[in-house]
């Protein structure tokens, strides 16, 4: 194998990295908003959120990137307002369709926690004179995060992932570097060999990262 | 005054399964409601801070008042979930499943309440660690619930109802799910807040149980009171119907 690629494909990880840790945050700050609206049951807002996970969990995230960078594009208003700065560059673009994207699976996720937190957990708040809003966001949503992790485990190696369609809508991430290399090179085999490995590496640290937190939050149930 | 209840009635669907209870609870007394499976006694008992709410009737408790309509347009408002929290805070409650929230150590599962209802936190612990150490259980304030023996978690329950200081403790089968050597603790726990003159209502099937804690006794069958009077009626039952429930 040819060592002297590594660096050239090493210049991308930072931001993919970058990408990565981004719309996880944007994506979960959205799922938690979004999960309260599912739980308090907020009407008009509950329609909306409904719409947006339909949306996101029922097309590619291909698509999803595709539509957010090339699609704004096609409208003058959107051009002249302040906002193109920022809709016009790959970075934000793609960043945007992953934080979108999973913040419709991680809502999904976290929705399911919460139902599956038991009965007797909110009768217990109820009982000692806790609001609904109280019950929620100091045991239910606690509990719940605690219960969701392994599954939010997956969705954070998801995205890392995800984030290589990143570099179909020209930015310059771990999967960009390999693909210019590839065109230079011809070298398919050994370029793509290398970047799929230093993916795997990723997913095995960040795999690891999850059993540790899992560890710590899920120390009630393992006694 | 203590607990006045007035023509309650209670019905899921078609079934009936409280009809026009009456009855009134002086402060300090440690009523048992008495009867089998099905007697309708565990809903009545959650009637009592609001977590079922009646068709009908009406409810003094702990200084508050509430009366219920079902499917009628009338100027009485039923209780807001505003006024059902304030209740709650004043009438404790403690399950037979314990209801221990899981992912707390047990001080945690202690402090959440008193602290998100503005007891400051170095308050909240002291007062936890006092009613732990009179349950026995100072070396528990850190353990997982789920580390915890049924004995140790039905006490740390009573021991978070009592955070709160309520004015009323409603015990609902708090021994069903013990075995009879564990429950003579929750007896003698029972008989020491009798006499801290906090009132109690205990909802059991277990005869021997209740002849332990009760001052008062109020016999269910079928959704209706059958009997009911001071502990006497232990060992001189009125009714037939009472009389043969003693006996098995």
């Amino acid at each position: 194998m040819n060592m002297e690629y590594l660096p050239e494909l090493l210049k991308g990880l930072g931001t993919t990295l970058e990408l990565t840790l981004v719309s996880l945050l944007t994506g979960l700050v959205l799922a938690i908003l979004f999960t309260i609206v599912l739980s308090l049951k907020v009407k008009a807002l509950t329609w909306l959120v409904k719409l947006q996970i339909l949306l996101f969990t029922g097309t590619p995230l291909l698509i999803q990137i595709f539509l957010i960078y090339y699609g704004p594009a096609q409208f003058d208003l959107i051009k002249d307002s302040v906002i193109w700065p920022l809709l016009s560059q790959p970075w934000f673009c793609a960043m945007l369709a992953l934080a979108l994207n999973s913040a419709a699976y991680s809502t999904l996720l976290f929705k399911g926690a919460i139902d599956a937190v038991p009965r007797s957990d909110w009768e217990a708040c109820m009982a000692l004179g806790m609001t609904h809003k109280q019950a929620l966001l100091k045991v239910i949503l606690p509990h719940a995060a605690r219960r969701a992790l392994p599954a939010y485990g997956n969705e954070i190696i998801l995205v890392m992932k995800g984030s290589s369609l990143a570099s179909t809508i020209t930015l310059m991430d771990l999967m960009g570097y390999a693909a210019r290399l590839n065109a230079q090179t011809y070298d398919t085999l050994t370029v793509f060999t290398m970047a799929g490995l230093i993916y795997l590496a990723m997913t095995g640290v960040l795999t690891l990262l999850i059993r540790f937190m899992e560890h710590k939050v899920l120390a009630f149930s393992r006694t | 005054m203590g607990i006045a209840v007035q023509s309650l009635s209670k019905s899921f669907g078609d079934h009936q399964v409280l009809k026009d209870i009456s009855f009134s609870i002086s402060k300090g007394e440690t009523t048992v409601l008495l009867g089998s499976s099905g007697a309708g006694k565990s809903t009545l008992l959650r009637m009592l801070n609001l977590l079922e709410s009646p068709d009908q009737g009406t409810l003094n408790i702990a200084d508050m008042a509430f009366t219920f309509h079902k499917n009628q347009r009338t100027g009485q408002k039923q209780p807001s979930s505003a006024e059902a929290c304030q209740l709650r805070r004043k009438v404790g409650m403690v399950f037979q499943q314990y209801h221990l929230w899981p992912h707390m150590t047990v001080l945690e599962n202690l402090i959440e309440a008193p602290v998100q209802q503005g007891m400051l936190k170095p308050e909240a612990r002291t007062k936890a660690m006092e009613l732990l150490a009179r349950m026995g259980l100072t070396d528990k304030a850190n353990a997982w619930p789920s580390s915890l023996s049924g004995g140790q978690q039905q006490r740390v329950a009573i021991a978070r109802a009592l955070m709160l200081s309520p004015e009323v403790l409603l015990f609902d089968e708090p021994t069903a799910a013990l075995d009879p050597a564990i429950t003579n603790q929750v007896v003698e726990i029972i008989n020491e807040l009798q006499a801290s003159g906090i009132t109690m209502v205990v909802v059991t099937h277990e005869v021997d149980f209740a002849r332990k804690i009760a001052s008062r006794v109020v016999y269910l069958e079928n959704g209706e009171i059958v009997e009911e009077g001071t502990a006497e009626r232990f060992t001189a039952p009125q009714t037939k119907a009472f009389e043969r429930y003693l006996q098995h």
